[in-house]
């Protein structure tokens, strides 16, 4: 039986404050991606560990909070 | 089979990201595959820039690099690893063999690149703040 597809900004949602791997299996016309929670992980190098371990060839790997710290500005 | 790239690539900037502007899913491909990663545009850097967990992830060591190139950061000089990746691609707009240094963005950031010149240079860079877009041309 296929797994059901989540929706990354729900899973976003679900693991607040954690680094996610998610595989995306389809992009919807409106920007929405479908697909898998591979991982997730506080950590961000432990979460990158735990793909290479997995030999994870494809991932999505992206902070689910904001990009930015609130209160802090970034100057590169 | 080389990658087939498309001519225009637009990302919209989301306004409460305009702290920074933000690049969604940016694609590094290398021998292991590829990562799907968020980064912050750089004009002003040469190089496009990636954590080292990523690079090693899709099949690079960068602590066995040869090439090496001195970079200045909160803490003073230090000598980044510099690697060519087989192709980076925002939507379906893409360049491939890309120079990049890596080295890994503050924690205080949930990205893990900056989208610096060697890649921007393969692209007519088009930016406009009062509607939030990020164009991207190819040329030639």
């Amino acid at each position: 039986m296929e797994m059901a597809k989540a929706n990354l900004e729900e899973a976003k949602r679900e693991y607040a404050g954690q680094w996610l791997a998610f595989l995306v299996v389809e992009e919807m016309p409106t920007g929405e991606l479908l697909g898998h929670v591979i991982a997730h992980n506080p950590d961000r190098r432990e979460l990158h560990r735990e793909l290479r371990e997995k030999k994870v060839d494809r991932a999505y790997v992206t902070f689910a909070g904001p990009v930015v710290k609130p209160g802090y500005a970034v100057i590169l | 089979m080389n990658p087939v790239f498309a001519e225009k690539a637009i990302v919209f900037i989301p306004a409460a990201e305009q702290r920074g502007i933000i690049s969604n899913g940016v694609k590094i491909n290398g021998p292991n595959g590829f990562r799907e990663i968020d980064m912050i545009l750089d004009t002003g850097a040469v190089y496009t820039v990636i954590a080292w967990d990523v690079a090693k992830d899709i099949g690079y060591d960068p602590a066995i690099s040869e090439r090496r190139m001195p970079i200045v950061t909160a803490n003073g000089i230090i000598e980044a690893p510099l690697i060519t990746v087989q192709s980076i691609r925002i939507r379906d707009l893409g360049a491939e063999s890309v120079d990049l240094i890596c080295h890994d963005i503050p924690e205080i950031t949930g990205i893990e690149g900056l989208l610096g010149l060697s890649f921007l240079k393969h692209f007519r860079t088009l930016i406009d703040y009062t509607t939030g877009l990020l164009e991207l041309t190819a040329v030639g």
